[in-house]
């Protein structure tokens, strides 16, 4: 018996061994077949009613295409539309459509199709989730099959650019029915299968109007945890980490001759969010004390390994009015302690709400540490994410300080908003922000530096770092996006060898 | 009669623990909406949300709708992923069956020879030896056996993957290769506490008067074992093992976790941070139900190999 | 074995003790300049990658460990020795139904109660351990029912009845200090559990949240860390095997097939 059982234990491990060399289903050898790690996988697919930024990664520039595109430096460029025309009065804007575009199921796109889409987001009682970005427009029209017209009720530089992310990805009207389950677009890939818990994948769309994708297959294969991810492309189960939560774990990647370290940039500012509207923090010389009391280079060196800019503003460098503002709060701890004593909050107690994220765990630890030493006391809360987290911080506002990534594009324009968690308050920023929208761009990128300076010297957040975007790619894959500035994660230049 | 009376238990039991899973759901904050709708969401359009899930009704009335699906064998709609939660939780549970399983035998596998080897050399230095095992084995968490294991064996020597599943149906081959290592980890810990059982359930039956008849009658300790022991020993055996499906799941939630497995745990994991309510009771719901029909069959079962318990 | 098991326990207490009066350097104070550093004379096992000293974690963390043991041992003793000793004495159908009840907390594993007070009261060492002590419940009352019922038939306990004691009295004074071993033996055992549990739940992220240092959470820490400084890892998983052990081979003995049936 003993020995039968211990014969049929080796013959399990063996066995299981012995067929080590059958392929797998994606990703490792078959060079055809590209297998992408990431971390959160969507619940739906139907992004025209739920904000998961997991759908766009996977869906968008792949999947489905817009009027327009970012570029990797955060320009819009043309896409579905070849040209557009503005108005002098910047309020009607004419789209002319690329000819010969077929969706995937093989119908022809049409105006028809783009009065339809922008139409489903602002229709009334439309459950789109960005359809406050749709809000300056009054009517979308068809001029002929490939011309479409959209008139808006005040000119507006964020629509356009909205134009590049989930909310201005063209549906095919036909094809709508499966939105959750079976997306259909114009994109270089067509979408294939998807494995609830473990996988999505991609098939390349041979009928595809531009540069037909390298890939014949694309997966994107969701980890929960960072470190299962890891060890997922060190043994050849994925071909690329698409964004490195642990960078602490780099050091394993080290070896050039199996693996290449990508360093770009994102739209992620990782915000120590601090609320105007309670407390001690509603005094601005407490605000700028916390400015100046973490040292956000030796932050960014133990907690994000030493991987991430520091930018000092809602601001990333691929924003035309980017402005390096790292260097308004220098490291002052005694400066730091002076404030606080002269606002009166020596030892008052701030409650650090933290979400359940990896970068957040790891900043708080440094930012609690520090700030004691300023004269504050912090008490740290761990708030599981997203659940309990939306709802104390950021419904109830709840808190005092709290770290928070915000990976939207452009998404300065939040401090606007006094009912948004941070409840800062301030007219002018408000004025300068509808400026800025209206305006020329000459104009938009003046008035958005003006507001970067101004909620600078406000202390209204403190700009702990800007994410950096780090993949790991096995050698032989090229062609990843370097930058994370778009909202898809475009994988049709991508080639493996 | 006996059999009626289980029968009832486990139905009062299965009511028990359906409203137990429904309050501990009610009372989590955060709701379904507000997650759902994320950081765009205006309080119009949450309330809206709420009465078109049901949400804003009393509890009794939600709980009384669920229950009453519940017993159709209606799980209900999931208002995140807008599916079944049925079809959902059976997607996860071929996964989280085929650990367990796998987890068990790897466990039995390790047990049985590691106990019965305690036992035929008790109180002599093998037998310390194979109890000593068997205490390490007890005193390693399963997750770190399971890093440890996917460290070894599938990112130095890359023979197994580090994570993933494949459907036994897919392809055998690769849903053996895929679990090898999960249920390893799983089956290490499993496997130490039952060697414990099986020791004392062997020294138990070798002590008893027929054992002794027949090693007087020039039966070696091993032949004895193997022609009446082993019969006799599984019984107390079988009966642990079933009490053991309880921590056999929570194992496999945790391993689960390390190996990036789409299980029930995953999905438990992922749905109580969407607040998918409907999907979080009704994961649990199949969890806990699990383990009370296998502790139920297992009732059956000892009572089917122990006769003498039946008149009790 | 069980010298042994005093031992290593008593290891761990010491430790724990040590801790508050004294540890080489502030456990949860962050040193930036002195990251990953290796073992040396200013730290002899080394700092992790936030600069904090390995050591004064590992000592503080025995007191978490102390700490989750006794959170779930006493929750588990304060809802199920009652339970299992009024089982005990009262027979009949309502031991039934007590028992029964008891028994439907074995379908729940512990992971899943701590899931879902994690999601309810927030992540920390106490829900955690809260959740492990609930799901012990019914071992304690197995336990408690076995050994009361044997008490039951002493004379001193038919005596007291029947010169009048009403049963509550009975139960303190007399039925308890008489099954006081076998429970001592039986938390033995449900504390090297808990302190398994509060590894597990730390891994999942449901148990100590930083800064309290914790075994489990440095386990977890230490992963990316797994190729680079693998002694991360090893201390803190060589305390967490010291002290399930010490408290295992503590209660050795009672994890009879017996006591589960």
């Amino acid at each position: 018996m003993r020995h039968l059982a211990l014969a049929a234990m080796l013959a399990l491990l063996t066995g299981a061994a012995g067929c080590a060399s059958s392929s797998s289903a994606a990703g490792g050898a078959d060079a055809s077949k590209l297998a992408i790690g990431a971390t959160a996988e969507p619940q739906t697919l139907d992004l025209t009613t739920t904000p998961d930024a997991a759908i766009t990664q996977a869906l968008l520039g792949n999947v489905y295409e817009g009027l327009v595109a970012l570029d990797e430096n955060g320009a819009v460029q043309p896409r579905l539309a070849t040209s557009w025309d503005v108005s002098p009065d910047r309020k009607v804007y004419t789209f002319h459509l690329r000819p010969g575009v077929k969706f995937s199921d093989g119908r022809a796109l049409t105006a028809d199709d783009v009065v339809f889409s922008f139409d489903r987001v602002i229709a009334p009682g439309s459950k789109h989730p960005h359809k406050a970005a749709f809000a300056p427009v009054q009517k979308v029209t068809a001029k002929d099959p490939a011309t479409v017209e959209v008139r808006l009720k005040t000119p507006s530089n964020g629509w356009l650019f909205s134009l590049t992310g989930g909310v201005g990805a063209i549906l095919d009207k036909d094809a709508v029915a499966n939105l959750a389950t079976k997306p259909v677009g114009t994109g270089p890939f067509t979408f294939g299968t998807w494995t609830r818990g473990s996988a999505i994948t991609l098939d390349r769309n041979d009928a595809y109007w531009g540069a037909k994708a390298k890939v014949k297959q694309a997966t994107f294969r969701y980890y929960t945890d960072p470190n299962a991810l890891n060890n997922a492309l060190l043994a050849g189960d994925v071909d690329v980490i698409s964004n490195v939560q642990a960078p602490q774990s780099l050091a394993q990647f080290k070896d050039p001759a199996r693996f290449q370290i990508i360093n770009g940039t994102t739209n992620g500012e990782v915000v120590l969010a601090l609320n105007n509207g309670r407390g001690p923090l509603k005094d601005k010389r407490v605000r700028q004390a916390v400015n100046y009391a973490i040292d956000r280079a030796a932050l960014v060196k133990t907690a994000w390994a030493g991987y991430g800019t520091l930018i000092g503003s809602m601001v990333p460098p691929t924003d035309p009015w980017y402005e390096d503002l790292a260097n308004r709060y220098p490291y002052d701890p005694a400066k730091a302690k002076a404030l606080v004593a002269e606002a009166g909050a020596t030892g008052a107690e701030l409650q650090l709400k933290l979400p359940t994220l990896p970068y957040a765990t790891a900043a708080g630890q440094f930012v609690a540490a520090q700030l004691q030493q300023a004269g504050l006391k912090v008490k740290t809360t761990q708030l599981e994410f997203p659940g309990r987290w939306l709802d104390t911080v950021y419904t109830k506002g709840d808190y005092d300080l709290s770290i928070v990534a915000h990976v939207e594009p452009r998404d300065i324009v939040k401090y606007g908003d006094p009912s948004y968690y941070w409840h800062y308050d301030n007219p002018a920023v408000k004025a300068l922000l509808a400026r800025a929208d209206e305006g020329t761009p000459e104009q938009q990128t003046a008035a958005l530096k003006q507001v970067a300076r101004t909620l600078s010297d406000d202390a209204a957040s403190d700009w702990l770092f800007l994410l950096p975007n780090l993949q790991v790619v096995a050698k032989g894959v090229t062609g990843l996006p370097k930058n994370a500035v778009s909202q898809g994660y475009e994988l049709a230049r991508v080639g493996k060898s | 009669m006996i059999l009626l009376r289980r029968t009832a238990v486990l139905a009062a039991s299965l009511a028990a623990a359906s409203a137990a899973v429904f309050a501990a759901c009610a009372v989590l904050p955060g709701d379904t909406a507000t997650v759902l709708l994320g950081d765009h969401a205006d309080p119009a359009s949450v309330a809206a949300l709420r009465h078109r899930l049901g949400t804003d009704r009393p509890l009794t009335a939600q709980y009384a709708g669920w229950a009453g699906a519940l017993l159709r064998g209606d799980l209900g709609v999931s208002p995140v992923s807008r599916l079944p939660v049925a079809a959902q939780i059976g997607d996860r549970l071929e996964v989280t069956l085929s650990l367990a399983l796998l987890g068990t035998l790897a466990a039995v596998a390790l047990a049985v020879p590691l106990g019965v080897l305690a036992a035929a050399h008790h109180r002599r230095p093998l037998g310390a030896a194979a109890s000593v095992l068997g205490q390490a084995g007890m005193a390693v968490p399963a997750f770190a056996a399971g890093i440890l294991l996917a460290y070894v064996f599938a990112v130095r020597l890359r023979v197994l993957p580090a994570g993933g599943y494949v459907p036994f149906l897919a392809d055998p081959g690769e849903w053996l290769r895929h679990l090898v290592l999960p249920a390893l980890a799983l089956g290490l810990v499993q496997g130490s506490v039952l060697s414990r059982y099986v020791r004392s359930a062997v020294l138990e039956v070798m002590r008893e008067d027929f054992v002794r008849t027949v090693r007087a009658a020039g039966s070696t300790w091993w032949g004895a074992l193997w022609r009446h022991g082993l019969r006799n020993a599984a019984v107390p055996v079988v009966t642990v093992l079933g009490l053991q499906i309880a921590s056999v799941l929570a194992g496999a939630i945790v391993i689960e976790s390390v190996f990036t497995l789409p299980g029930l745990g995953q999905l438990l994991l992922r749905a109580v941070a969407g607040r998918d309510l409907i999907l979080v009771q009704g994961t649990v719901m199949v969890l806990v139900a699990a383990v009370l029909v296998v502790n139920y069959l297992t009732d059956l079962l000892y009572l089917l190999l122990d006769p003498r318990l039946r008149t009790s | 074995m069980r010298t042994t098991g005093t031992i290593l326990a008593g290891l761990v207490v010491a430790m724990a003790l040590l801790s508050l009066a004294w540890t080489p350097y502030d456990p949860t104070a962050l040193d930036p300049a002195h990251t990953l550093l290796r073992p040396s004379g200013a730290h002899p096992l080394g700092t992790d990658d936030y600069g904090r000293d390995i050591l004064s974690m590992i000592l503080a963390g025995a007191r978490t460990t102390l700490y989750a043991g006794v959170v779930a041992v006493v929750v588990a003793a304060l809802a199920g020795v009652p339970l299992g000793v009024a089982a005990g004495m009262w027979r009949g159908w309502p031991s039934d139904v007590l028992m029964r009840g008891s028994d439907l907390l074995l379908a729940f594993p512990a992971v899943l109660l701590a899931i879902l007070l994690a999601a309810a009261f927030g992540a920390s060492t106490a829900t955690a351990m809260t959740a492990v002590g609930i799901a012990t419940v019914p071992l304690f009352a197995r336990v408690a029912r076995a050994a009361t019922l044997q008490v039951m038939t002493r004379e001193y306990i038919l005596a007291a009845r029947a010169a009048g004691r009403r049963a509550p009295g009975v139960a303190a004074r007399h039925v308890l200090p008489n099954i006081a071993s076998p429970l001592l033996i039986q938390a033995s055992a449900a504390f090297a559990i808990a302190i398994l549990a509060e590894a597990s739940l730390s891994y999942l992220g449901l148990g100590a949240q930083p800064p309290t240092p914790s075994w489990g959470r440095m386990l977890h820490d230490a992963q990316p860390h797994l190729f680079t400084a693998p002694r991360l890892a090893v201390w803190p998983g060589l305390a967490i095997a010291v002290a399930v052990l010490g408290f295992n081979l503590l209660g050795d003995g009672v994890r009879d097939a017996r006591d589960l049936t």
